[in-house]
């Protein structure tokens, strides 16, 4: 079956929690105008705060009767803008759309089912000390939601609406795969209920039944993604699932009102390991050793690069990972970070086997790392991962101070893992020839490296723009993605233009208006 | 030149991670509650002793007073860079104070031969005494550097650090053999690498094994992975120095002191409001 047949909303008129008036929400309201991009709206008439789908859904019609842009709000942690309200007059905050979590057994699997508005972190922490509802009784063992992008204060909607992934994506996959069910109010202000399997594009479409009764082609094109971690505009392909339609299309199709999502047996045992290495080469040596290795499926594969570490060196007390730093050992150059899961002291040994292995074919030694197994090993590790962003961040916040309009520019590119060493090799020579101030950290595993360039100039930051653009072309000429994690959102609109060719932008636009014909939601998001 | 290096560690209840059950009703710690950690001042300790190790040769051997479990504690330090570990471990050291303590390190580091150096952490997080490093330097007539939070030069049999002090610190330097107390600001300690865990997680005290085989406690030993264990007699201590008896501290009570909030007041969410909080706050000395 391919219809889409969203129904009509219980509540309407409009009786829900809101604010309005332009001044008022400028003065009071400022953070919903803004996200952690550099973006922020100047006002917006409204906001509105549902606290069911229904209100959500009659806030939607609302926005459309008025012939209001509508922008989608969620926990705002996004850096491309998508959620900051330009060019729309109103805003749905989804920060009300939660409800305890819902843990189901079903089809032999384990679910959730939440609301847009719950963090991750609240979930996280709602599975972990058995706060949710078990409506068919609770599980025998100790399940976890294993999504871990780097927010906690992410919505869940949001991350959804995002496709949101994080450092083990490497072994459990992007958000997408673990959606089952979603509810969405449509443009159009009804609901749409959608299980995973239920709803396919047979014969290269959806059809949507619209409010009057007729029908609308929604044609899905068949684009070239890439086989990377990817997350720049729709995803389009033959037969694909109804559900995959609304993940990751950045709220403009449609808003993500509640979810079920699919939940993992936590791993009983998983070994914490930073392990020092001379140069970005032996990274990786090492990340292609441990991919290859039958017996190795690391959980996360993470990197830290030479300039980056020596950023962090280069940093005083006071810093978040200073302890982290100052142990460090004197030789290392650069750190790769593993999560590896095993059963017990028996796989433990056979574990360690392997990553001696690993760690021979790369002529790396087994004593130049930290290892761990508790959580408190993990948070360490973790908070010198971090603390990389955040160094970068105070040295940009103090450059600003000096030309203001300095900002860092950092790129979001995978590439498929057996291209890395080339892909390091383009950012390598790119950036030395032109002498920026950049580090390289990120998920090496998924090929997928954040640079992070630091200008110190207005000049440099032209450059350092430029070069941005060169190498998400050289990115997508390696079979890769120009934006694996972050999105598109307002920001990166030029970079869909590098991905694909203008006959699939075309196919993009063609969803979006049959879907949405009058651009009601998140209007500038993706399109211009 | 190397370096024979003892570093004594005590294993202790994790008191920065108290969760609820920490107190038992009599206001007694329920050790069983808090996961048991190396103290953490012993941590930098062999830090320092395996840093001198890595810089100048040597071997550095932990040991550790306590009860069987213990253990853990050892392996935890063999992790972390140490050579040999020894275990003290005997119902007759059980209720020791810290000059029984003291009286017992002394007699094992005796045991042991004379070391070049002598380390402890500043202070344990459970007792906060910081009594035992100038105690056991006492009875071995050991010079005693306390405080240390910087080791500035080894070497020519003298050893040159940096103190601190309430008020800043002072640069000292002394002949060895000498025992050091070393503060957390010494150093970072380095976490265990995945060789050491793999090496050394098997390793086993005699009192861990389910029986006593001689055999098996050879081939440990043959492969470096037994923590010795001593008692009473092994180390040629005096009964009536150890343990309760040999310890003239007597608790005569214990108060469990529980702040509890008398008045509230509410805070207005405006700035006017935090305003008036903050400034009350550092009226009140609660901030500065």
């Amino acid at each position: 079956m391919n219809e889409l047949r969203p129904r009509r909303a219980a509540a309407d008129p409009v009786e829900h929690r809101r604010v309005s008036g332009r001044d008022r929400i400028r003065r009071s309201y400022t953070q919903y105008l803004q996200d952690e991009s550099r973006m922020a709206a100047g006002g917006v008439e409204i906001i509105h705060f549902p606290t069911t789908a229904q209100e959500a859904a009659a806030a939607v019609r609302h926005a459309r009767q008025a012939g209001h842009g509508l922008a989608v709000s969620g926990g705002r942690t996004g850096i491309t803008g998508a959620a900051v309200p330009l060019g729309a007059e109103e805003v749905l905050s989804l920060e009300f759309l939660t409800y305890k979590p819902e843990v189901r057994h079903r089809d032999d699997r384990w679910t959730v089912r939440v609301g847009a508005g719950t963090t991750l972190q609240q979930l996280a922490d709602a599975l972990d000390h058995g706060l949710c509802e078990y409506p068919g009784g609770r599980p025998d063992r100790p399940l976890f939601y294993p999504v871990d992008a780097t927010e906690m204060s992410a919505h869940l909607g949001g991350t959804i609406a995002t496709d949101a992934s994080g450092a083990r994506t490497l072994h459990y996959g992007p958000t997408r795969q673990w959606v089952e069910w979603l509810r969405v109010v449509t443009p159009d202000g009804r609901l749409l209920e959608l299980r995973r399997g239920e709803v396919t594009a047979d014969g290269g479409a959806f059809t949507c039944v619209r409010e009057d009764g007729a029908t609308v082609e929604v044609p899905v094109a068949d684009l070239p993604l890439p086989r990377t971690k990817h997350t720049a505009g729709y995803y389009l392909k033959p037969g694909m699932d109804a559900v995959d339609l609304f993940v990751g299309s950045e709220g403009t199709l449609g808003v993500i009102v509640e979810a079920e999502l699919r939940l993992a047996e936590k791993p009983a045992n998983r070994l914490y390991l930073t392990q020092f290495v001379p140069d970005a080469a032996a990274a990786v040596g090492l990340t292609a050793a441990c991919r290859a290795h039958p017996a190795l499926d690391p959980l996360a594969l993470e990197y830290i690069g030479p300039r980056a570490l020596a950023l962090l060196r280069s940093k005083g007390r006071g810093t978040p990972a200073y302890m982290e730093v100052a142990r460090l050992p004197e030789h290392a150059a650069a750190a790769v970070y593993l999560e590896l899961p095993f059963t017990d002291e028996a796989g433990l040994d056979e574990l360690y086997g392997a990553l001696r292995e690993a760690l021979e074919a790369t002529d790396l030694d087994a004593e130049q790392n930290w290892a761990g197994f508790g959580e408190k090993d993990l948070e360490e590790m973790k908070r010198l991962r971090h603390a990389v962003p955040e160094a970068v961040n105070a040295i940009i916040g103090q450059r600003k101070a000096e030309v203001p309009e300095l900002h860092k520019v950092g790129t979001d590119m995978a590439v498929p893992p057996e291209r890395l060493g080339e892909m390091m090799e383009v950012y390598r020579r790119g950036l030395e020839e032109r002498g920026l101030d950049y580090v390289i950290f990120g998920h090496i595993g998924d090929g997928h490296l954040h640079v992070n360039i630091l200008p110190r100039t207005a000049e440099e930051l032209r450059t350092a723009e430029a070069l941005y653009e060169e190498f998400a072309r050289a990115a997508v000429r390696l079979g890769g993605s120009v934006a694996a994690e972050h999105g598109i959102g307002r920001i990166k609109k030029p970079f869909l233009a590098i991905q694909y060719a203008p006959e699939h932008l075309e196919a993009m636009r063609a969803v979006k208006r049959a879907l949405d014909p009058e651009g009601t939601l998140n209007p500038g998001v993706l399109f211009d | 030149m190397s370096y024979e290096i003892i570093v004594c560690v005590k294993q202790v209840p994790d008191t920065e991670n108290l969760t609820g059950d920490a107190m038992k009703e009599d206001g007694t710690v329920n050790r069983s509650a808090l996961p048991a950690i190396v103290n953490p001042e012993d941590l930098n300790a062999l830090e320092l002793a395996v840093s001198v190790k890595d810089a100048h040769g040597g071997r550095v051997t932990v040991i550790s007073m306590g009860p069987p479990n213990a253990a853990e504690a050892l392996r935890e330090c063999l992790y972390r860079g140490a050579d040999t570990a020894v275990l003290l471990t005997d119902r007759r050291f059980a209720a020791s104070d810290t000059l029984a303590t003291s009286y017992v390190l002394s007699c094992a580091v005796r045991a042991l031969g004379s070391p070049d150096i002598l380390l402890c952490g500043r202070q344990a997080i459970d007792g906060d005494t910081a009594q035992i490093g100038p105690q056991l330097a006492e009875k071995l007539g050991l010079p005693q550097f306390t405080y240390v939070e910087q080791l500035a030069d080894i070497g020519d049999g003298c050893v040159t650090v940096r103190r601190a002090l309430d008020d800043g610190y002072e640069v000292v330097r002394g002949p060895l053999p000498a025992l050091l107390t070393v503060t957390s600001e010494a150093n970072a300690p380095r976490p265990p690498s995945a060789k050491r865990v793999m090496r050394y997680k098997k390793a086993r005290a005699a009192c861990e094994l389910v029986n006593e085989d001689e055999t098996l406690l050879g081939e440990l030993r043959q492969r470096g992975l037994l923590i010795e264990q001593w008692g009473l007699e092994e180390i040629g201590a005096e009964e009536a120095a150890c343990g309760g008896s040999g310890s003239p501290t007597r608790v005569k009570k214990i108060d469990s002191v529980q702040l509890r909030s008398e008045e509230h007041k509410p805070v207005e969410p405006t700035t006017e409001g935090l305003t008036e909080l903050v400034e009350e706050l550092i009226a009140e000395h609660i901030l500065d």
